[in-house]
C-alpha cells in the first residue's frame, strides 16, 4: 500500500507508506521494520503534527483496524480496555463508567466531541505529554499497560511508559495493546480534575489523579495521588498520599494533601502557565480532587 | 438639496411592513449547507498553489536572498521576492479613502531592506501543489544579518531602544528632533482648559493602563486565487471586505493600471477589520505573472497569527477630576500605542473616542505612535476606541467608587447628548448615550443579588460609524423581481437588510429581491466594508435608488394611462392615480409595469453613485456579572448585558448577533488573550489552543437590548451597529473583579495568573 | 467649503497637504468625507478632523 507523497524528481522522493495491519503481530512486525514508524491510534496528535510539518515518519501504522485492541473486556480480577478504544466507545461502557468515573472523565476531558470520537488512551500516554489528561487518573487506578514487542508480551505500571516530553520507555517495535485496571477494593472512589483558563479545548495547565479507599469506620487506608502538567511527566506523589492515609480526610488532611502537592510540583513557566502559579493552583486541584474522591468511595 | 436632506429620516406614518421584522437571511442557506464560496474555494484549470517563505526573524538585515535551487525543484513555476516589485515612494495615497503609506505597503507585503517581524513575508514560490511550493520555501537560502529586535511598546519608546527605521522621526513635536527613533507621530486631541478644569476639581482620579495586542480572530484565514494572462489583464477572487481595495493595492504594486486589475469578492469568514488591507493579493498576482498560470494562495492559522494585523498593545496614563457632586471638570489622557512594524496604530480613534460618552468642558488627550518588532497592526472593530475606554472606562468606576455614586447615575449626570460640544470636534445630534445606559440600570439583570465572589460592572462605549462612496444598480427583470446589485461585501447579512430596505420602498416581497455582490467592473467604486458602514451608507444609496426605480414606474404609468407623472402616486407596490381626479385606473403592479417595459420606453433600472454622509454616532453600554475563583484566579462570567443604540434596527436578529459577537470578543480580550514571544521575539503562540479565545462553553446567552434613536440622516434611521458593542467589554470586567474581590487590575488580561497573584498581594501572601 | 478650504491653505500653508487628503469635515452635526460641495451657512460650525476608517466591517 505504499504510495509516494510526491514525486518531485528523480533524486528527491519523499514516500510515506500506510499500513492498516489487523493483528497485533503484524503491526509490531510492522513497527520493528522501520526506524521512521509510527504509530496512528486515534490520530489527534499525530495527524496535527504532521500537518505541521513537525514530524516526517516514513511509515505510519494504523491499529484501529485491530479488533482486539478495540474491545474492553471484563477479566476476573479487573477490566481491560483496549489501548485504541475511543474516548466515545468508553464512555458507553457502563461497568467502565460505574468503576472508574475519575479514569473516564479524565479521558472524555480531551478535545471535543468530535476529537473523543477519535482519541485514544493508548495514543494519549504514547505521545508522552506530561499534561495528558487521561494518564494521572490511570496511574491513580493503579493501571498496568500491556506491551507487544519483537520480544514478546509485558506489563508495565502505566507510570513508568512516559519518561519525559515525548519520549517513552517502549523499545523499537514495542506497542501498548490494552490498559488492565485491576477491580478496586470496597470503597474506593477515583477522580481527576484539571485546571484551564478555559472551559473545554485546551490543555491542563495542572491536573491532579486522585484514587483512596475508605475502611468501615470512613478512614482512609488506601491512597494513589498522581500530578499532571507539573513535570516532564506525570508524577506519583507518595508524600501527597501519605497525607490522606490514615485519616477522616478531613480539613487538616486535605491542607496537608494540598501543601504536599503543590512541593511535589517542579513546572516550568511557558505559554500556559506560570511557575508559581503552576505550583500554588497545583495544591488547590488536589484539594479538589480528593474531596470528589472521597464522596464517591463513600457512596460505593 | 444635499442627499441628506433629501434622504433625512422620516416617522414613518404607516406600519412598516419589512423593516424591524426578521426575514430569512439571503446567504443563510448556503453558509449552513457548506455551498458558500470563500476565498479559497475557487479552483481554475491549470491553477498553482502559493507559498510563502517568512522570517524567523523579528528583525534582520536581508544581504541576499537565493533562490536558484528552489526554481530548479520539479514543479515549481516561479519564485519571487523583493527584486520582483518595484519600491515605492513614501506617499500617503488613497486607497479608496483610506490613507495608506504605499512605502510600508510594499515593505509589509514583502520584506525589502530588513525583515521587521518574526512572520515577514520574504520570498513565495508557486507550485503544481501545495507540497511542492513548501518544500521548495525549504530550498530559498536568506542571509539574514541579524539585528536587536523591540516587541514592547514601552522599550521601544526608550530612547536606546533598537532603532526599527533609521529615517523615522517623530511627527506632530516642536521643535521637530534631531535624532530617528521609533515613535512616529505625537498628536493632540483638545477641549478647554484641563489645567483649570483638575484646579477646580473636588476628586482625582489618576491611573496607569496596559492592555496587549489582540487578534481578530476571524475564522477563515486569508485566502486568494490570482490570474493574470498573456494580454496584460489580470483578475482576482480574494476573502476582503473590499475588493475595490484589492483591486487598488494590487495595481499599484504590481505596476498595472486599474483598469487591468478586476477584482471579485468571495464570501467571507470574518474580517473584523483585519482584511481591511492586502497580505496574498499582490504575491499572487506577481507569481501568476511570471509563470501565466492562476496561483492560489491560502494562510496557515499560524501565519494568521505571525503575519496579520492585531491591534494595538498599549500604555496608557488618565486622569479625571471631578465635583464631589459628581461633576466632571477635566479628562486627561496619554495613549502609548504600538504599531507593529509600520506607523498607523489605531491611537488617533482611540483618543478621539476616549471622552465621547461623555459632555466635558475640558479635554486634554495625548496620542503617541510607535514602531515595534511586531506584524503591522490592522483595524479591530472600533479601532483604538476599546483600548482608550478600557482606561477611562475603568478611571470612571474608581471614580464612582470614591464617591459613593452609582456608576450608572455617573455617567447619567455626565452623559454625552445632542448638542454636547465632542472633544474631538464635532457637536453631536440625536445621539443615545443617556437610553443606552437607562436601557442597563432599568435592565431585570442589573438588579439580580450577587452571591460571594460575584461582583458586577459596568462601562459605556463609543464608535463613530462612517459613510463613505457608494454605488449601488437596481435592475428591474421582466418578471418584476429585482437584481440588486451592491459593491460591498456581505459579513454580518447586510444584503439581506440593504434588500428589506429596497422591499419596503418598492411594496414587494423580500425575497423578489436578489442582492449580489457585483465585481469592481460591474458598479462605481465603493469603500470596503468597514467603520460599521454597510447597511447605513448602502442600504441609504439603495433606498436613493429604489425612489429612482420608482419615479420611473410612475413615469411609464402616467404614460400608459396618459397622464401626468405628477397625478401617478406609488402605493404598496403599485402605482395609482394620486386621486380621483386623475382619471379612474386600474392599479399597475410592479410586475405589470415590468412586463411591459420594452412597450414603454426599455428595460427600468436605478442606480446610486455617491459619497454617503452623516453617519449617526452609536454609544453602548454594558453590564457584566462574574464569579471569580479566589483560589485561581479563574473568571466565570455568570451574565452580560449590552445595550446599544441601533438607531433602527433593519433585521433585530442580526443586530442582536453584532452585539453578542461584539460582546464575546471582549470577552476574550479581557480574560485570555495575548501573544506570547520568547526571548528572540517570536510568536509562541500563533494557534487558536494557546492563543485563548472564548469557546461556547465559557460564555452565558448575551442578552442584547436594542436601543432605537434614529439617525436624522438616514431614511429609516439607521446607525452602524457592527462594532461599539466591543468597546466598553474590558473596562466592564475590570470593575466586574474589583467589584467581585475588591482587586483592582489596570493590566489586560485579567488571566488567572494575573488575578490569582493580585489576590494573593491583597491577602498579603 | 472648497473656499474655506482654499482660505486656510493659503492662511496657513502648512496645512495645505492635510487639506488634500486623508481629513473629514464635521459641519454642524453632520460628519462629511468628502465636503468639497458642502454649502456652509454663516452660522454653521465647520470642524476638521481626520478621517475616520475604521474596523470592524459590518451592518
Amino acid at each position: 500500500m505504499a504510495s509516494d507523497r510526491v514525486n518531485w524528481n528523480g533524486s528527491d522522493v519523499i514516500t510515506m507508506r500506510y499500513e492498516a495491519p489487523e493483528t497485533m503481530e503484524a503491526a509490531v512486525e510492522l513497527l520493528s521494520s522501520d526506524e521512521g514508524a509510527r504509530v496512528l491510534a486515534g490520530g489527534t496528535d499525530l495527524l496535527v503534527q504532521l500537518r505541521a510539518e513537525m514530524i516526517e515518519p516514513s511509515l505510519v501504522v494504523d491499529v484501529k483496524r485491530i479488533a482486539a485492541m478495540r474491545e474492553i473486556t471484563k477479566e476476573n480480577d479487573g477490566i481491560r480496555v483496549g489501548a485504541a478504544v475511543a474516548g466515545a466507545e468508553l464512555g458507553e461502557h457502563e461497568e467502565f463508567k460505574a468503576t472508574w468515573p475519575g479514569v473516564l472523565e479524565a479521558f472524555e476531558l480531551i478535545g471535543s466531541t468530535q476529537i473523543q470520537g477519535r482519541a485514544t488512551m493508548g495514543g494519549n500516554l504514547c505521545n508522552a505529554s506530561p499534561a495528558a489528561d487521561s494518564v494521572p487518573a490511570m496511574i491513580a487506578a493503579g493501571a498496568t499497560a500491556t506491551i507487544l514487542g519483537p520480544g514478546g508480551q509485558r506489563d508495565v505500571p502505566v507510570e513508568d511508559i512516559a519518561i519525559g516530553p515525548g519520549q517513552t520507555s517502549l523499545d523499537k517495535g514495542e506497542l501498548v495493546t490494552s490498559f488492565f485496571f485491576p477491580k478496586p477494593a470496597a470503597r474506593t472512589g477515583d477522580a481527576y480534575l484539571r485546571f484551564i483558563p478555559r472551559t473545554e479545548m485546551d490543555i491542563a495547565v495542572v491536573g491532579a489523579g486522585i484514587c483512596l479507599t475508605l475502611d468501615d469506620s470512613d478512614i482512609c487506608k488506601a491512597a494513589r495521588v498522581s500530578l499532571g502538567a507539573v513535570a516532564a511527566r506525570a508524577l506519583v506523589v507518595d508524600e501527597a498520599a501519605d497525607a490522606l492515609i490514615g485519616t477522616p480526610v478531613d480539613e487538616a488532611a486535605l491542607a496537608k494533601l494540598a501543601e504536599a502537592a503543590s512541593a511535589a510540583a517542579k513546572p516550568i513557566d511557558d505559554k500556559r502557565g506560570t511557575k508559581e502559579f503552576r505550583i500554588q493552583v497545583m495544591g488547590v486541584m488536589a484539594r479538589r480532587t480528593a474531596e470528589i474522591a472521597l464522596a464517591r468511595a463513600k457512596a460505593n | 438639496m444635499s442627499a441628506a436632506e433629501d434622504l433625512g429620516y422620516q416617522e414613518k406614518t404607516h406600519e412598516l411592513k419589512w423593516v424591524g421584522k426578521n426575514v430569512t437571511r439571503t446567504d443563510g442557506v448556503d453558509k449552513v449547507t457548506g455551498r458558500a464560496q470563500f476565498g479559497a474555494d475557487l479552483i481554475m484549470p491549470g491553477m498553482l498553489f502559493g507559498a510563502v517563505l517568512r522570517s524567523p526573524h523579528a528583525h534582520a538585515k536581508i544581504n541576499g536572498i537565493d533562490t536558484s535551487k528552489a526554481e530548479a525543484l520539479k514543479g515549481v513555476k516561479a519564485v519571487i521576492c523583493r527584486d520582483d516589485f518595484a519600491d515605492q515612494p513614501s506617499e500617503m495615497i488613497q486607497v479608496g479613502e483610506l490613507s495608506v503609506n504605499i512605502r510600508d505597503v510594499i515593505r509589509n507585503v514583502m520584506a525589502r531592506e530588513k525583515a521587521m517581524y518574526d512572520g515577514h513575508a520574504i520570498a513565495a514560490v508557486a507550485a503544481t501543489t501545495a507540497a511542492i511550493a513548501r518544500k521548495a520555501l525549504k530550498l530559498i537560502e536568506v542571509d539574514y544579518e541579524v539585528l536587536p529586535h523591540v516587541i514592547d511598546v514601552e522599550e521601544a519608546m526608550k530612547p536606546d531602544a533598537p532603532l526599527l527605521n533609521e529615517d523615522m522621526f517623530t511627527d506632530g513635536v516642536d521643535p521637530k528632533p534631531d535624532k530617528p527613533s521609533n515613535i512616529a507621530k505625537r498628536l493632540e486631541i483638545k477641549l478647554g482648559d484641563v489645567e483649570a478644569g483638575f484646579a477646580d476639581a473636588d476628586v482625582v482620579i489618576e491611573r496607569e493602563y496596559r492592555t496587549r495586542p489582540v487578534h481578530q480572530g476571524y475564522i477563515e484565514p486569508h485566502a486568494c486565487v490570482a490570474s493574470y494572462t498573456e494580454d496584460g489583464q489580470g483578475e482576482v477572487w480574494a476573502s476582503t471586505p473590499g475588493h475595490f481595495l484589492v483591486r487598488a493595492i494590487t495595481a499599484r504594486l504590481c505596476g498595472m493600471d486599474v483598469s487591468k486589475v478586476k477584482a471579485t469578492a468571495s464570501e467571507i469568514g470574518g474580517g473584523f477589520g483585519g482584511k481591511n488591507i492586502v497580505y496574498l493579493e499582490p504575491l499572487a498576482m506577481a507569481l501568476s505573472r511570471k509563470c501565466g498560470r492562476p496561483v492560489k494562495m491560502a494562510m496557515h492559522r499560524n501565519e494568521v497569527f505571525r503575519a496579520t494585523g492585531p491591534t494595538s498593545g498599549s500604555h496608557m496614563k488618565v486622569k479625571i477630576g471631578a465635583k464631589r457632586d459628581g461633576k466632571i471638570t477635566a479628562g486627561w489622557a496619554e495613549l502609548m500605542f504600538q504599531a507593529g512594524a509600520f506607523p498607523g496604530s489605531p491611537v488617533f480613534p482611540a483618543a478621539m473616542c476616549a471622552y465621547a460618552c461623555y459632555d466635558l468642558e475640558n479635554v486634554l488627550v495625548i496620542g503617541w505612535d510607535v514602531i515595534a518588532n511586531r506584524p503591522k497592526t490592522t483595524a479591530y472593530r472600533a479601532p483604538g476606541a476599546q483600548i482608550s475606554a478600557f482606561a477611562v472606562e475603568s478611571a470612571m468606576d474608581e471614580l464612582a467608587r470614591e464617591l459613593g455614586i452609582d456608576p450608572i447615575d455617573l455617567r447619567l449626570m455626565n452623559a454625552a447628548k445632542e448638542g454636547t460640544k465632542a472633544a474631538y470636534g464635532p457637536t453631536f445630534g440625536p445621539v443615545g448615550q443617556v437610553e443606552s445606559l437607562e436601557a442597563i440600570k432599568n435592565h431585570p439583570n442589573y438588579k439580580i443579588p450577587l452571591g460571594p465572589n460575584q461582583g458586577r460592572g459596568v462601562a459605556s462605549g463609543f464608535w463613530f460609524n462612517i459613510g463613505g462612496e457608494t454605488s449601488v444598480t437596481m435592475n428591474v427583470n421582466d418578471d418584476g423581481t429585482i437584481a440588486l446589485t451592491l459593491g460591498n461585501p456581505d459579513l454580518s447579512g447586510t444584503r439581506t437588510s440593504i434588500s428589506v430596505m429596497a422591499a419596503e420602498e418598492l411594496g414587494i416581497e423580500p425575497d423578489r429581491i436578489r442582492p449580489t455582490i457585483g465585481d469592481t467592473t460591474s458598479l462605481g467604486f465603493n469603500f470596503i466594508s468597514a467603520g460599521s458602514r454597510t447597511t447605513f451608507a448602502v442600504g441609504k444609496a439603495t433606498v436613493e435608488a429604489s425612489r429612482v426605480v420608482i419615479d420611473e414606474f410612475r413615469a411609464r404609468a402616467a404614460a400608459t394611462w396618459d397622464i401626468p407623472v405628477e397625478a401617478v402616486v406609488w402605493e404598496d407596490g403599485h402605482a395609482r392615480p394620486a386621486s380621483s381626479n386623475a382619471g379612474d385606473f386600474e392599479p399597475l403592479s410592479l410586475e405589470d409595469i415590468a412586463r411591459e417595459a420594452k412597450k414603454t420606453g426599455g428595460p427600468i433600472a436605478g442606480h446610486v453613485e455617491t459619497n454617503v454622509s452623516g453617519a449617526g454616532p452609536s454609544f453602548a453600554t454594558e453590564a457584566v456579572d462574574i464569579e471569580v475563583d479566589p483560589e485561581t484566579g479563574h473568571i466565570k462570567v455568570l451574565r452580560f448585558t449590552a445595550a446599544q443604540d441601533a438607531g433602527k434596527a433593519i433585521q433585530p436578529n442580526f443586530v442582536e448577533g453584532q452585539y453578542q459577537g461584539a460582546a464575546v470578543q471582549g470577552i476574550g480580550w479581557a480574560l485570555n488573550e495575548e501573544y506570547i514571544y520568547d526571548d528572540k521575539g517570536r510568536l509562541e503562540n500563533p494557534g487558536f489552543l494557546d492563543y485563548r479565545m472564548p469557546v461556547a462553553s465559557d460564555l452565558p446567552m448575551i442578552d442584547a437590548v436594542i436601543v432605537e434613536v434614529p439617525n436624522p440622516n438616514h431614511p429609516y434611521g439607521v446607525r452602524g451597529i457592527g462594532e461599539t458593542s466591543i468597546v466598553p467589554v474590558m473596562a466592564a470586567m475590570a470593575n466586574a473583579l474589583e467589584d467581585a474581590t475588591d482587586v483592582r487590575i489596570n493590566e489586560l488580561p485579567l488571566s488567572p495568573p494575573r488575578v490569582l497573584k493580585a489576590l494573593n498581594e491583597k491577602n498579603g501572601g | 467649503m472648497r473656499y474655506l478650504f482654499r482660505t486656510l491653505a493659503e492662511l496657513y500653508p502648512d496645512l495645505g497637504p492635510h487639506l488634500e487628503q486623508g481629513i473629514a469635515v464635521a459641519i454642524d452635526d453632520v460628519i462629511y468625507s468628502n465636503a468639497w460641495l458642502e454649502p456652509l451657512e454663516p452660522d454653521s460650525e465647520a470642524y476638521i478632523l481626520p478621517q475616520i476608517g475604521g474596523g470592524k466591517s459590518a451592518a
